[in-house]
């Protein structure tokens, strides 16, 4: 009895840990199903189901021309696994891939890649990499190197794609385009975020083996909206001559840096904008939009607006005489000098107010201004607001430069503010507010507000149009207007900029050197600009110049650094814009030319005397003579004014024939 | 489809980069070609002369 109770016991006692770990297990059963059940079951599903984000493509950027200056494409990172590459492969073609490699992948030369991928093979890394921001054009000529070639497994290149946004037009008008990224936002791109980026999707995938995803079902959870395409007001023609006008400029006079516009003078659409800046080893780049952000003192462009404002208070008029004396005039201790003055000698005399601002005379229009609003600068300062050059242009592009305009009760406001301002000092501009204010010259009174885009759109189709924007339907009086149109052409026909003048597009003006930091003693900071438009009758396009800190023993002048840009756009630009040929009454189709010139024209042969030309049609004279054989130089549209040889002299076929036509 | 359209921008980056005037202008004067000096003419025949 007493054995089976003890037998009894003890088997409880074998027995009761296997019950209790029968208890601990049910417990702990009941605590994941119920207690942490579904947090599992959740995160299970995100182990094998997920919502994968799927992003929205950002629109491209065209040019007004249709061409692309901004899109996202794919680039490619490339990597390489040695360890897959058959011993035999390896071997036998290392040295030809390594010379391929050295002259694509610079940092390593042919010996250092073949040695470099050698150890990595014996070390058995699977992921060598080889560079990056590789083009398609560029993966696909990589994938024919030794090696590669043999494929995806055997070859051992591996590719990864990246999303990258690339400017298909290089660095031209790179800051204006401008990007949007984590560091900022600049320029369209920036501007334009929000139609630009579209919005992002959400798929469904499930994880299907080594870490590939596949989509549930054939749907998005949310589909992806693509962003919109913009269509900028840019010309790629205009903006290459632009760009390449300015960058020579800047070589040649070792300036700092230095911006061009062209504006289009009814709409107020920028053709062109180009900005560069100089880096420490002297090569330019695109580095800041200096036409929209730097605010400077305009210096002698600024005479534009206080000659407007002088005529249409009709305190002077263009031929009110002003005595410029010897080019130096002292207000309140401070001297104003003309760009002549030197060792108490220059200015221009008595002369008229016309031609003090062709001359650029500082005296005769701090004079005209301050002998006239002397006692009321507020009225000069009132009509400047008027104007509406006080406020920013409101530029959807950010960091756009505050004009600065001083005006009486200001703190910084003194008795030499006012002849100061009359030419362009005390106050602040950036190039495009000084542009928008001759570009609304050129558009009879009317200022537009300039602008960068021209409509949206959406897989090909516009959406959304940009209009003209008018900041001030007139400027001025019709009066004042022809007056000052006058005057600006008198600049490059008989004023500072004469060294411009050609005879292929008549151009309207003004000149500007303005001195930077004047109040530091031996500074030698110049700001050279031009602002006008072009042709100065029915004005086509305005365009300002402006070029900082020109190296001052090359040149400082506004006319001799600035200018020449100015008229190097304005040829470049008239000479795309196609002309067109009336016909003229007078003409006669060749077949019914007079009888005395069909015998002229007949008589035209090699060995025989050239009868006279004069008089008679370039376009029916030239192919004649050049059916003959002859070489022909022509200058000019119209009628022969002049030939070289004169009539009667013998001609054999080398001679080469020149004709003045016009 | 991703490759297709990448190859085509990068063909006409390319083509946009060769075709800008500056470019054309320095590879036509080594054939020793050189920029008009004067705008091109678009002539006008009004209907009655033909």
């Amino acid at each position: 009895m007493n054995d089976k109770k003890v037998i009894l016991n003890r088997s409880y006692l074998a027995a009761l840990p296997f019950f209790l770990t029968a208890v601990f297990v049910l417990v702990k059963l009941f605590i994941i199903q119920y207690g942490e059940g579904p947090e599992l079951r959740a995160e299970a599903k995100k182990e094998v189901v997920r919502e994968i984000s799927i992003q929205a493509d950002r629109g491209n950027i065209y040019s007004a021309d249709g061409k692309l200056l901004a899109t996202s494409m794919p680039v490619y990172d490339l990597y390489m696994d040695p360890v897959t590459v058959a011993e035999d492969d390896f071997n036998s073609e290392l040295p030809a891939l390594a010379q391929s490699l050295a002259r694509r992948f610079r940092q390593r030369n042919a010996s250092q890649w073949a040695n470099y991928l050698r150890i990595q093979r014996k070390n058995g890394s699977r992921y060598v990499r080889l560079g990056e921001d590789i083009s398609y054009t560029d993966l696909q000529n990589i994938r024919e190197y030794p090696i590669f070639r043999l494929g995806r497994f055997k070859g051992g290149l591996i590719y990864e794609q990246q999303n990258f946004r690339k400017m298909p037009l290089g660095k031209i008008a790179e800051r204006t385009i401008g990007y949007d990224q984590l560091r900022g936002q600049t320029g369209i791109e920036g501007a334009f975020s929000s139609y630009l980026s579209g919005k992002d999707g959400l798929r469904l995938k499930q994880k299907v083996s080594n870490g590939n995803w596949k989509p549930v079902s054939d749907n998005y959870e949310i589909k992806p909206e693509d962003g919109l395409d913009i269509v900028t007001t840019i010309n790629t023609r205009m903006q290459d001559i632009v760009h390449h006008e300015l960058l020579k400029a800047l070589e040649q006079f070792e300036a700092d840096h230095g911006c061009a516009v062209v504006m289009d003078v009814q709409t107020g659409a920028i053709r062109a904008i180009a900005n560069l800046g100089r880096t420490s080893d002297g090569n330019y780049f695109e580095k800041r939009n200096y036409a929209v952000w730097e605010s400077t003192e305009p210096g002698s462009t600024f005479k534009l607006a206080s000659m407007m404002i002088a005529l249409e208070d009709g305190l002077i008029d263009t031929n009110t005489l002003v005595d410029t004396e010897n080019g130096l005039y002292t207000i309140y201790n401070t001297k104003v000098k003309d760009s002549n003055f030197h060792n108490g000698k220059g200015g221009y005399g008595v002369i008229s107010a016309k031609r003090a601002f062709e001359l650029s005379s500082n005296v005769g229009v701090v004079k005209l201004i301050y002998d006239n609003y002397r006692d009321k600068p507020d009225k000069f300062i009132d009509r400047l607001y008027n104007i509406g050059i006080h406020k920013r242009l409101d530029l959807p592009i950010r960091g756009e430069g505050y004009p600065k305009i001083p005006k009486p009760g200001d703190a910084n406001w003194s008795g030499i503010s006012l002849p100061w301002i009359a030419f362009g000092y005390q106050v602040s501009f950036t190039p495009l507010q000084v542009l928008s204010l001759y570009n609304a010259i050129a558009n009879d009174g009317k200022m537009v507000k300039p602008r960068f885009i021209e409509e949206i759109r959406q897989h090909g189709r516009v959406v959304e149009t940009k209009d003209p924007v008018v900041i001030n339907p007139a400027i001025c009086s019709r009066e004042t207007l022809s007056k000052i149109q006058d005057m600006l052409k008198g600049v490059v026909e008989r004023g500072t900029a004469t060294n411009i003048k050609t005879p292929l597009v008549s151009m309207a003006g003004k000149t500007g050197t303005c001195q930077q930091n004047y109040w530091k003693e031996y500074t030698y900071e110049y700001q050279a600009s031009f602002a006008g438009y072009f042709p100065a009758e029915n004005p086509r396009y305005s365009c300002i110049v402006v070029i900082n800190k020109p190296n001052y023993h090359r040149g400082y002048y506004g006319s001799a650094v600035a200018a020449p840009v100015f008229k190097a756009i304005a040829e470049n630009i008239y000479l795309d814009i196609p002309r067109e040929l009336e016909p003229r009454q007078d003409s006669k189709p060749f077949a019914l030319a007079e009888a005395g010139e069909i015998t002229k024209l007949s008589n035209i042969s090699k060995g025989k005397a050239i009868p006279d030309l004069t008089g008679l049609d370039g376009s029916e004279v030239l192919p004649v003579l050049e059916n003959n054989g002859f070489k022909v130089k022509t200058n000019g549209i119209g009628k022969v004014q002049w030939q070289y040889p004169p009539a009667g002299t013998p001609v054999s076929g080398s001679t080469l024939i020149e004709l003045k036509l016009g | 489809m991703k490759e297709l359209s990448s190859e085509y921008i990068d063909t006409r980056s390319r083509l946009m980069l060769e075709s800008m005037e500056t470019k054309v202008v320095e590879k036509a004067g080594k054939m020793g070609l050189e920029r008009s000096k004067y705008p091109p003419l678009k002539i006008k025949v009004t209907e009655e002369e033909k």
